[in-house]
């Protein structure tokens, strides 16, 4: 069986075969025949009339085929793709535009190529199986185009695609996740209405300003997944990760559609969890995590509620011991974990990545805290504990996780305890910068170096590895 | 039932077989085989001729960058239904 790769550029029905001619320069063009015959089984033709339309498919696409033939030049299979990189999405002026791929490198640059001009993007956020836009420029021609990532050493392959002017999508994936049942899921959404502290419902400003919306929900993401924190970038992890956005500037404020409220005598807006999963089903999704992002005069301090996973009998976990007691890393959240993100946050902030150490630990089975206050709770904290009196000895050892001890942190580095605390924290993994859970801002170094402590670190990447595993 | 969703990377159609091989994930790299295929001898010919549109469709989500969401048996990679999703 021989083999032929390239574009169609031609398709003819003659008689009772359909013909193709397939250009792969600088071989010579060559024609191959689907034959529709009378002997044919009726599964046999049912499947080569698919096999044509997908010949027509890839010339008006544009995509290459790899047609296998006989030694009468009929073929027998039809490969369409195998692209070494993958466009997500429509490409629309002003929406988001990702595209995947393997082993990207750093310095990539997004190539448009079209009839009348070429545009290179620098992308916003690059990993090496993604590249994010905050926003395809409208300065790249609409209709055909073709795409390729291209870096000082190496250049993707071309994929043809149809650029258009809008508008954007509702909701639109900006990287599929792993090929599995319910891949990690992080959603962004474009909060339509804010619970005020009088009971009422307001439309949240966020709904006018999409461009902001686009910059801060990559702000989240490059925060999650390029600063010196790497939880999700580890064993290239965030490969597995799903990505979705959803700005709907169809919904009303209302009590089915706001996802934040405003806390009374405070300046914090917190996500509305108990709405969220109605929310996401709306357009076909599901999430482990939802980033709320909202725009607020009054009330503009981000907060998280953790995630309620179900209980191990219903949809199963990962069984882990704290100081000896048993729990549950679950599988599956009953309420995803939820923060709320202000639009105004900057390009280059820890703030998502805090806010998601609140939002991924659980209700139940363990809880990140926050490190900046002296505040008790009467929950299960993984990293923090408190003395009797602030004049104890802090213990050596900080707890005991899976049989393991993980010391404490004795002097709170790059901040100190305040001499009236009772709160004491795990060894920090780089003690010259503060805890990525503490007032990270307040460190002698960037804030962007912060990152969790030894004991939140290893929990956290069992927790992640056993939904990851799910 | 599982449902694996993603892009279309890479289909093969195959007349003798009456069937497709369909490559679904977020990068070329990263996909998970599928089959669109006969599920017995004695089959309808209006499964069979449901079973081919599925296969148009998968073609045009591909050409159209659209993700797909394929179900199919934990342990069976035949597609026994697809949804085009709204993202």
């Amino acid at each position: 069986m021989a083999t032929s790769t390239g574009t169609v550029q031609l398709i003819s029905w003659i008689g009772d075969t359909v013909v193709a001619t397939i250009a792969a320069p600088p071989l010579a063009d060559r024609a191959v025949f689907i034959a529709f015959r009378s002997v044919d089984r009726e599964p046999t033709l049912h499947c080569k009339a698919v096999m044509a339309n997908l010949l027509v498919s890839a010339f008006i696409s544009g995509y290459p085929i790899e047609a296998r033939y006989n030694s009468n030049w009929e073929i027998e299979q039809v490969t369409v793709g195998a692209f070494d990189i993958s466009p997500v999405g429509p490409a629309i002026h002003g929406d988001f535009y990702s595209i995947g791929g393997v082993d990207i490198p750093p310095d990539v640059e997004i190539v448009f190529d079209s009839d009348t001009m070429t545009v290179a993007v620098d992308p916003d956020m690059v990993r090496p199986h993604c590249v994010f836009l905050t926003a395809l420029p409208s300065e790249i021609p609409l209709g055909r185009n073709v795409v390729s990532l291209r870096s000082a050493n190496w250049t993707s392959n071309p994929v043809p695609i149809d650029v258009n002017a809008g508008p954007p999508q509702t909701a639109r994936t900006l990287y599929s996740g792993w090929p599995k049942h319910r891949p990690y899921t992080i959603a962004l959404a474009a909060n339509p209405g804010i619970e005020t502290i009088e009971g009422d419902f307001v439309i949240d400003p966020v709904m006018a300003d999409r461009a902001r919306y686009h910059r801060a929900s990559v702000s989240c993401v490059r925060s999650l997944l390029t600063m010196a924190e790497d939880l999700l970038r580890q064993n290239d992890w965030d490969r597995q990760i799903r990505f979705i956005s959803i700005f709907d500037a169809t919904l009303s404020a209302n009590e089915d559609n706001a996802l934040a409220q405003e806390v009374a005598d405070s300046t914090i807006m917190a996500p509305r969890n108990h709405r969220l999963e109605a929310f996401l089903a709306r357009y076909d999704a599901q999430a482990d995590i939802v980033f709320v992002v909202f725009r607020s005069d009054t009330h503009n301090r981000e907060s998280a509620t953790a995630t309620t996973d179900y209980a191990t009998s219903t949809t199963g976990g990962t069984a882990f011991t704290y100081d000896g007691v048993e729990h549950v890393h679950g599988y599956y959240p009953r309420t995803p974990g939820s923060a709320t993100m202000s639009v105004t946050i900057g390009n280059r902030t820890m703030t998502p990545f805090h806010e998601f150490g609140h939002a991924a630990s659980d209700y139940n089975n363990g809880r990140v805290r926050d490190l900046y206050d002296d505040n008790t709770t009467s929950s299960f904290a993984i990293n923090k504990k408190w003395r009797a009196q602030s004049s104890d000895p802090i213990p050596a050892i900080f707890a005991t996780y899976n049989g393991v001890d993980f010391p404490s942190d004795p002097t709170r580095d790059g901040l100190g305890y305040p001499p009236d605390w009772v709160s004491y924290h795990p060894e920090l993994i780089t003690p010259e910068n503060p805890n990525l859970m503490d007032n990270y801002r307040g460190g002698q170094n960037s804030s962007l170096l912060s990152r969790l402590d030894r004991l939140t670190y290893a929990w956290f990447t069992d927790r992640l590895r056993a939904k990851f595993n799910r | 039932m599982t449902e694996t969703t993603g892009l279309v990377q890479r289909l093969t159609v195959i007349p003798s077989d009456s069937m497709a091989c369909v490559w679904i994930g977020p990068t070329p790299a990263i996909a998970e085989l599928l089959l669109v295929a006969p599920g017995g001898e004695n089959e309808a010919m209006s499964v069979d001729a449901l079973r081919n549109t599925m296969i148009s469709a998968l073609v045009a989500a591909q050409v159209s960058r659209h993700e797909v969401v394929a179900v199919h048996a934990d342990d069976d990679a035949r597609i026994t239904s697809l949804r085009l999703s709204p993202t």
